[in-house]
């Protein structure tokens, strides 16, 4: 009875070995993309007619700056970029995930009805915090109580000006998906898997990815209270502070292994018979101090 | 008749109202204008809100390896003193950082330009610079605003770091362009942790982080010794006996001669220790 009761939960180990082992096969390429933690995605705008979102459609109406002022897209920068948005939304709506038919729970509508959109896209000449001209664009979160209520995406002038609309339209694809609660692919493992939040590989600002499967199940994810999303979008600003002085450790480690030091007495014995002779050394433990 | 021009008035009425409406509407939902910290700050106040939190995810311009930002970047360690944010064009928070140099490492010269250091911040000690860095919390009409940047943190002041910088010698003003990956706390005595991290603490790879661990074992000492390597014991005093001996009867050795030179107590300057009799 014993073996037949080993054997059934030896199965069901095994069992669970291969599910695991699968899963992380299948599973590798959403590795690659990180997502925000300790956020509430966005809920939901309103959709063409005016209907609320659900959390398995969320509306998301996406237009760019026309206002005439100094980050407002006019003549072919304006056609550029609407044609982008447009790219940038199918995109998106039509990415499947891991399991070939999921989708995000978001529905992009290109939109320039000020009273509905939720994605601002704006032109800069300097994408704002970028002090080393690292960035060919940005996303710039709205966040309410701990819940993204939106954004404005930046591009640059030069970007604009230098790319084709479908260029520019990775590039706000990349930026939806930092709408959605997903990070920068690390440098440390870029080009490992596609993914359109890694970087480009090509000249200057042409982003040379596109939607991954694993994207769409890190946006899923995040989506879904960000079970599992481990980067930090929302630093604290005033995270730690000094001030007193002193050594500060700033990443606590949570268990200090003990280093235990052993003191011993050697004593040497002789054999003395008609001069003596060295026998040998014996050890006696004497005191131990564990730290 | 009445009746008609009545019902005339109504129409026109209904079709004025039709137009007036339509053009408001167009007029108010046609126009899409970016926000600014100021526009966001109002939309708080209209809402009853006193704080505004934003984040910006941007693209750093961190090195490609350990050896990359070797070639870039001004490595200084330095300790955080005082901080203050400013609001940069209405877009934007920077926050200024005064530090006091513990040690450059290396210098390099500016990969791109840095900005002029606000005029509160100045001047500066002699063992004295500055970081800008994106982020920070001001007040705006009223408003708390906290703009952070993701995966940043800010300085902890008196906090011992290790940066790469681009850094400007002639304003003493540093950028980060590698962002957090280009940032290290020095642990003491001389350990350096990646304050890049997730938001379990976990510390992220990144080529340079990486290259840190792999070549120096995340020693400061290591690096520097291999940065600015000590001098060469001399042929003449391989084991440095002779600069001990030198050192013990008070004198000076001096590394390319080879020679000690002991000062003379009988100088000019103390003439009364070679005016003593002799008996």
């Amino acid at each position: 009875m014993g073996k037949i009761i080993l054997s059934l939960l030896l199965g069901l180990y095994s069992l669970g070995l291969i599910t695991y082992t699968l899963s992380e096969v299948f599973l590798a390429e959403g590795a690659c993309t990180n997502c925000y933690g300790k956020e509430t995605a966005f809920a939901g705008g309103k959709g063409p007619n005016g209907e609320a979102s659900t959390p398995s459609n969320r509306y998301v109406n996406v237009g760019y700056d026309n206002s005439g002022g100094a980050n407002a897209f006019t003549g072919n920068d304006a056609t550029k970029i609407a044609s982008a948005i447009g790219t940038a939304s199918n995109a998106w709506n039509g990415a499947k995930g891991e399991d070939n038919t999921s989708e995000v729970p978001y529905t992009f509508i290109p939109s320039q009805n000020g009273n509905k959109v939720n994605v601002k896209i704006a032109l800069v000449d300097k994408v704002p915090g970028d002090k080393d001209g690292g960035s060919c664009g940005g996303f710039l979160a709205n966040i309410v109580g701990g819940e993204i209520k939106g954004g404005t995406i930046y591009i640059l002038k030069s970007t604009m000006q230098g790319q084709t609309a479908d260029q520019i339209a990775k590039i706000v694809e990349h930026e939806l998906g930092h709408f959605m609660g997903l990070a920068n692919i690390d440098l440390s493992k870029m080009n490992m898997c596609e993914s359109i939040m890694d970087r480009s590989t090509g000249d200057g600002c042409a982003l040379n990815r596109s939607i991954s499967k694993g994207d769409v199940s890190t946006v899923i994810k995040h989506a879904d209270n960000n079970q599992g999303c481990k980067r930090d979008r929302n630093n604290k600003v005033d995270r730690v502070e000094g001030g007193g002085g002193g050594y500060t450790d700033p990443t606590p480690i949570w268990y200090y292994p003990p280093t235990c030091y052993y003191f011993y007495d050697a004593v040497d014995y002789y054999y003395c018979y008609d001069g003596c002779r060295y026998i040998g050394t014996v050890y006696y433990l004497t005191d131990v101090f564990c730290y | 008749m009445l009746k008609k021009s009545i019902a005339l008035a109504l129409f026109t009425t209904v079709i004025t109202l039709t137009v007036s409406f339509y053009n408001r509407s167009v007029a108010q939902s046609d126009i899409i204008t970016s926000d600014t910290l100021t526009s966001l700050a109002q939309e708080a106040i209209a809402r009853g809100e006193s704080e505004v939190s934003s984040s910006l995810s941007i693209t750093f311009n961190e090195a490609t390896s350990l050896d990359a930002a070797f070639a870039r970047d001004t490595l200084i360690v330095g300790t955080p003193l005082v901080k203050k944010s400013y609001v940069v064009g209405n877009q934007s928070i920077d926050t200024w950082y005064k530090f006091r140099f513990n040690e450059t490492l290396q210098q390099k010269t500016i990969y791109a330009s840095v900005d002029d250091a606000p005029s509160d911040m100045l001047p500066l000690a002699a063992d004295e610079f500055l970081v800008v860095v994106p982020g920070g919390e001001q007040f705006i009409d009223g408003v708390h605003f906290i703009l952070s940047v993701a995966q940043f943190p800010s300085f902890t002041i008196n906090q011992k770091y290790l940066l790469f910088l681009n850094y400007d010698a002639s304003k003493r003003v540093g950028t980060i362009g590698g962002g957090p990956t280009a940032i290290y706390t020095v642990v003491y005595p001389d350990t350096l942790a990646s304050i890049f991290v997730d938001s379990d603490g976990m510390p992220i790879g990144s080529p340079v982080s990486d290259g840190l661990y792999a070549r120096f074992g995340n020693s400061l000492n290591q690096l520097r010794n291999t940065l600015n390597p000590p001098p060469p014991p001399p042929a003449c005093d391989p084991d440095g006996s002779l600069e001990q001996d030198c050192n013990l009867n008070g004198g000076s050795w001096n590394f390319s001669t080879c020679h000690c030179s002991v000062s003379n107590p009988c100088s000019t300057s103390k003439p009364w220790l070679c005016d003593e009799p002799v008996y």
